[in-house]
């Protein structure tokens, strides 16, 4: 498998989650998910972003910064919130078969 | 790469592949990206990095996208649909050796197609502009081996084929043309492309259009004379049988006409010096349209120094004119093919030197 597609994958469940806990402009919640995979390219998420605004899952409004120019604003819609926990329990469930087969979900130890 | 860099590269990438106002929505978001890190204090060049190449941006952009047809699919289409007509074509022509005419004809039109259709289930080709190009010009190939016939009798068939021919055929044929270019130039005004372009597929229909009303007039309006003159195939023949009615009647046309010829050469040449320029994939097509409007061009120019012996000379005999618009559907699919290839080798490159940064 290419490297990073399986992380492709959760980007959709990782944007919601970013943008359900904050109202934040484009270019955070690019900037919060590469933070966290920063082998994604800030265009990536911006795409999915763009899918999960044209799927209803987000709305935007136009906000202004302080002193700054305005800025398109996203926020997490009730279909996005339904979206989110159906996601969230697809992963969690994925999780327990996981552990199931015995393969550790913990976080490996720091060194 | 600089942020003006950035969005023209990504513009030209989207071109045609989505609505103009969703361009504009997503070149805007970029902007703003840009504009939200130079406030941090990060520079044009890191924020390119950041947001990755922009081909590839377009690619994940159009991908995630919903409602996008397959340009691979909606080429092929209107492309089988032609085949088919094409074959009849031929088969019509070859009357006295039908299975000849068949096999000529279906041969010629879907080996192209096959061999196109292998090479994309192969993963031949790369790059979503690059197969947008394909399909525009695909469809314009597939145009150029349907008119060729067509242009030939409208611009002589009149005069050299059998009526039926031109009847049956070459008004089916032309209707389709001037929808063609009526579509093309309606897709043109939707896109993010310069307004002035879409002049010249709106003078080949309007072109056509004129032909079209010449033809139909010849033949219903003139009577007895036009249809002697049909059934004549040589162009001695045909010069005999212009008596001085015939000579004003084609000679008014022959000046709408000309005006036409000269709007599509003038026309034809901007868009193909605007392709070039900023290697848009219209380009591609626009190659097409340059060189099946040329051929056109010169054959009605021929066709007029025939009725006006002080008119310019010829370049190309106007009787040529099937083979030169089949050479010249066979030198875009050509072209077409090595673009592709050329780009698709290009991102296996890029892709192969972003996986090894990755290692």
């Amino acid at each position: 498998m290419e490297k990073g597609q399986m992380k492709k994958g959760v980007l959709e469940l990782c944007i919601l989650q970013v943008v359900s806990r904050e109202e934040l402009y484009g270019y955070e919640i690019m900037k919060q998910v590469t933070g966290v995979f920063p082998e994604l390219n800030e265009s990536t998420v911006y795409a999915v972003l763009r899918r999960l605004h044209a799927d209803g899952c987000t709305e935007c409004y136009t906000g202004g910064t302080s002193g700054g120019p305005a800025r398109k604003y996203y926020r997490v819609t009730e279909t996005g919130k339904e979206h989110l926990q159906k996601m969230l329990d697809e992963w969690h469930e994925m999780l327990a078969a996981l552990e199931k087969l015995g393969i550790s979900t913990a976080p490996p130890p720091q060194k | 790469m600089t942020r003006k860099d950035y969005m023209n590269k990504l513009q030209s990438c989207l071109c045609f592949l989505l609505p103009e106002k969703e361009i504009a929505d997503i070149l805007q978001d970029m902007e703003e990206c840009f504009d939200a890190g130079a406030a941090e204090g990060r520079t044009e060049e890191q924020v390119c990095s950041a947001l990755g190449d922009p081909k590839a941006a377009a690619r994940d952009i159009v991908s995630n996208r919903r409602g996008i047809p397959n340009p691979a699919r909606s080429a092929a289409v209107p492309y089988v649909v032609c085949t088919l007509l094409g074959a009849a074509y031929f088969l019509y022509m070859y009357s006295d050796m039908p299975i000849r005419g068949a096999v000529t004809g279906t041969v010629a039109l879907l080996l192209p197609l096959l061999i196109w259709f292998i090479l994309e289930r192969k993963n031949f080709f790369k790059g979503v502009l690059a197969a947008r190009a394909d399909g525009l010009a695909l469809a314009g190939a597939t145009a150029a081996f349907l008119s060729a016939p067509l242009f030939s009798m409208l611009a002589n068939g009149i005069f050299f084929c059998r009526p039926n021919e031109v009847l049956l055929f070459s008004y089916g044929t032309a209707a389709l043309t001037i929808g063609a270019c009526v579509l093309l130039t309606v897709s043109v005004l939707k896109s993010s492309l310069p307004k002035f372009l879409c002049v010249f597929p709106a003078a080949v229909a309007g072109m056509m259009m004129v032909t079209l009303f010449l033809s139909v007039n010849n033949i219903y309006m003139l009577g007895d004379e036009v249809r002697k003159l049909l059934q004549n195939r040589t162009e001695d023949d045909f010069v005999a049988y212009l008596t001085p009615e015939l000579q004003y009647y084609f000679g008014t046309y022959g000046q709408i006409l000309s005006l036409y010829i000269d709007i599509i050469i003038i026309t034809d040449f901007i868009c193909f010096l605007w392709g070039i320029v900023n290697k848009n994939a219209f380009s591609v097509s626009m190659l097409y349209l340059a060189v099946s409007g040329g051929c056109y061009a010169l054959n009605v120019r021929y066709a007029l120094s025939v009725m006006d012996p002080a008119a310019p000379p010829y370049l190309i005999k106007f009787t040529d004119g099937p083979q030169i618009y089949a050479i010249a559907a066979v030198l875009v699919l050509i072209a077409v093919c090595a673009a592709r290839f050329i780009a698709g080798k290009k991102e296996k490159a890029a892709d192969n030197s972003s996986k090894d940064g990755d290692c």
